[in-house]
């Protein structure tokens, strides 16, 4: 029942464009620098007030947004970050907060298990001294976990994200046993992004073709997943793109509006327009949402296709092109077949 | 009686019908219109049952007591998913 209710729902949010994920990016500053982030530190400006913040909540809430996350940099650098959540939960959204959970106090946790928070996602890389090496900041490793204590003392949803990269390859087995300990779920993800600002330095981390097979071998660390939709594809029903711009809005600190976080596609900013002028009234966001498998040459008739995962965004951000290739996707769409 | 939204609800009404989610099961409900009606009287509220069952009895033409059983009905239902608490004489 709960599946059909999901399908239905997602077929009116795709056919009505309806922002029903969204993640809202509340600051860029971070109190941690971890190799491999995505974030420029020229990001770190410009970020929107409580009182807009709070105001475009309630435009999303209108659009029908219902799961959001609200992310980083860190959140918790924010002083208002709390209002905020309690704002989106008067709002009535299923509330993640995507966080590195070294601020949070005693009464924080309490405060997220109050307000009914759908979860809190802390990002854990490994054991102590790997975590700490790739934070590179000493003690973190300590500060994270005291926190997923503290918020599973309170009840509070934990998830531990780790992106699985040549610098905790080795400590991937440890995570996996370290959350089971725990109770906990975790997610790995084998892809690193560029930073936003283009630069690829962080890629020389990212696993290679032996490190991906092995990862992508592990049924224990990746689950099978089928391809996007038709794994058994003919060309025609090769799918290139994801609910980003259609069912998933991304907004970033300073108020512009993408159609996801991860695809810097600017359709427009908050500061001069509403969501709903944004959203529904942008050319640009129109053109995204007109994309077509078929319109990507390239990649439409490659013969991994069907296999293929490749992020629109990620693409973009490689080859500065929408309809490109992602070379990441390739090496594993390889490491998979 | 007293109904009120449980404490790890979040919810939409999206073409006409109420999707909603228990946040702490990662589970996802959803409402026909007549359900949808009732929740909108319930969802941010602590709604005494009589005054409820007024307010859906002004939206439907149906026999009250007909509807006075269906909604102790659904609500019970509503509780038994974790989408509503029922506090008892308050």
């Amino acid at each position: 029942m709960g599946n059909e209710i999901f399908e239905k729902l997602s077929r009116i949010v795709t056919a009505k464009n309806i922002p029903l994920y969204s993640v809202f990016e509340l600051t860029h500053r971070c109190n941690l620098i971890c190799r491999h982030c995505y974030l420029d530190s020229a990001g770190a400006k410009n970020e929107l007030p409580e009182a807009k913040i709070k105001y475009i909540l309630g435009e999303l809430a209108r659009a029908g947004c219902l799961h959001l996350g609200l992310t980083g940099g860190e959140v918790f650098l924010r002083k208002d970050f709390l209002r905020i959540c309690s704002y989106a939960r008067k709002l009535n959204f299923d509330v993640r907060v995507f966080t590195n959970g070294t601020l949070i106090k005693r009464s924080d946790a309490q405060f997220l298990s109050e307000i009914g928070i759908g979860g809190v996602e802390l990002s854990l890389y490994g054991k102590k001294d790997t975590h700490d090496r790739i934070t590179r900041v000493s003690g973190s490793f300590d500060m994270t976990f005291a926190a997923i204590k503290l918020l599973k003392e309170y009840r509070v949803n934990v998830r531990i994200k780790a992106p699985i990269m040549k610098l905790n390859y080795g400590d991937y087995h440890w995570l996996l046993d370290f959350s089971k300990r725990l109770g906990l779920e975790c997610i790995f993800d084998p892809v690193l992004a560029p930073k936003n600002n283009g630069d690829r330095s962080v890629l020389k981390y990212q696993l290679g073709k032996s490190g991906l097979r092995k990862v992508f071998s592990d049924r224990k660390l990746i689950p099978a997943r089928p391809a996007r939709k038709n794994s058994a594809a003919k060309p025609p029903d090769i799918n290139l793109f994801c609910g980003a711009g259609r069912d998933c809005a991304g907004i970033a600190p300073d108020g512009t509006v993408y159609p996801c976080i991860q695809f810097l596609y600017p359709l427009g900013n908050l500061k001069k327009k509403s969501f709903d002028e944004i959203w529904y009234n942008s050319k640009r966001a129109d053109y995204v949402r007109g994309l077509k498998s078929s319109d990507c040459k390239e990649c439409f008739s490659c013969s991994k296709a069907a296999q293929c995962r490749r992020c629109p965004g990620l693409a973009l951000l490689e080859s500065k092109d929408i309809l490109g290739k992602s070379e990441i996707a390739c090496q594993l769409a390889e490491a998979q077949a | 009686m007293h109904i009120k939204q449980a404490k790890n609800i979040a919810w939409r009404i999206i073409e006409g019908n109420a999707y909603i989610v228990n946040t702490q099961a990662s589970c996802l409900h959803s409402l026909d219109e007549t359900g949808t009606a009732v929740w909108r009287g319930i969802a941010g509220r602590n709604i005494e049952f009589e005054k409820l069952l007024d307010k859906i009895h002004g939206e439907f033409e149906v026999d009250k007591e007909t509807l006075r059983a269906d909604l102790v009905e659904f609500v019970g239902e509503l509780k038994d998913k974790g989408l509503v608490e029922v506090l008892d004489g308050k």
